[in-house]
């Protein structure tokens, strides 16, 4: 039971280190107000957390899966 | 410190770095705990949505301001022209006397009136964006057409002052054709004075002096009216002068 769950750790690893990179461009662009910092967190950080999101939740329905519950 | 969207914005954006680097580092213990589940859910679903859709409305909000559209060094002369010390110069006009939104005098007369307005005019900022950094600025800006009537139109139309103003119902105007956007209000001899930039340049105006912190995205401006000098007056005029 242990050993199943941890196999989803680095997808989950990988949605966070997303999540985070995208969080880093969301500050930028929240503090400043130059055109760019607006730009590159809207085409490319607000799609990482998005992203992240989507790798969390795909997680939790292989587990579900797994589980016999879907 | 102010209570304000924005600094709400950046709280919630400490407590999701916050959980998200706890997650990172915490994560083999997280997944096999009930609660650290729910910290999961957490961490990787609510918080993080929820500060990227602050942060985008923020940023659209940030990419409206007067301060992001001066950013760019070739916008620097149209800032300095809503200082311009003339009742004639109509985005000066409108700044000066607080008739538009002084935070963000740029959008709300050049975003188009209209259900797309706001995204032309978002797209028109990628353009401009893509200018500055990539092709470079054109030497002469213009407009991409005719300003639209529309734009004018949207505080101004049904307003008792415009519609009873005598120069808005003579020789080839109308009330019907500005409104049918047939008759440019920035027609030459009507309200034609704009941006200014050349004038501006051959220091053809006085400005506007307010605090000095005002307005610190606005640059301070250089090209002062020039003294009045007695070089174009006659000699015999000048003698004048120099006996008092």
């Amino acid at each position: 039971m242990t050993g199943d769950r941890s196999a989803g750790v680095p997808i989950l690893r990988l949605a966070i280190v997303l999540q985070i990179v995208g969080l880093v461009l969301a500050i930028v662009a929240i503090v400043s107000a130059r055109p760019l910092a607006v730009i590159a967190f809207s085409g490319i950080g607000a799609p990482l957390i998005v992203l992240g999101a989507l790798l969390y939740v795909i997680q939790i329905l292989r587990e579900l899966a797994r589980r016999g519950s879907l | 410190m102010e209570l304000s969207a924005t600094n709400l914005l950046i709280g919630l954006w400490g407590i999701t770095a916050a959980l998200s680097l706890y997650a990172l580092f915490a994560l083999p213990r997280l997944v096999e705990e009930r609660s650290g589940r729910i910290v999961l859910l957490v961490a990787l679903l609510a918080l993080p949505l929820a500060t990227m859709a602050g942060g985008v409305r923020e940023g659209l909000q940030h990419s409206a301001s007067r301060s992001a559209c001066l950013n760019c060094h070739e916008m620097e002369i149209y800032g300095q022209s809503l200082l311009i010390d003339d009742d004639e110069a109509i985005p000066a006009l409108h700044f000066q006397n607080n008739l538009i939104p002084r935070e963000k005098p740029c959008y709300v007369c050049h975003a188009d009136y209209g259900v797309f307005g706001d995204a032309k005019a978002k797209l028109r900022g990628l353009q401009h964006v893509y200018a500055h950094y990539v092709r470079g600025a054109p030497e002469t800006i213009e407009l991409y057409s005719a300003y639209p009537n529309q734009n004018c139109l949207s505080c101004h139309q049904g307003a008792r002052a415009f519609e009873e103003q005598r120069q808005h119902r003579r020789g080839e105007v109308s009330i019907e054709k500005l409104y049918a956007g047939e008759v440019s209000c920035m027609s030459s001899g009507c309200h034609d004075l704009v941006h200014a930039v050349d004038e501006m340049r051959a220091g053809d105006f006085d400005y506007w002096r307010p605090d000095e912190h005002a307005f610190p995205d606005i640059a301070p401006i250089h090209f002062e009216k020039a003294e009045d000098s007695d070089e174009d007056l006659p000699d015999w005029m000048r003698d004048l002068g120099d006996d008092e």
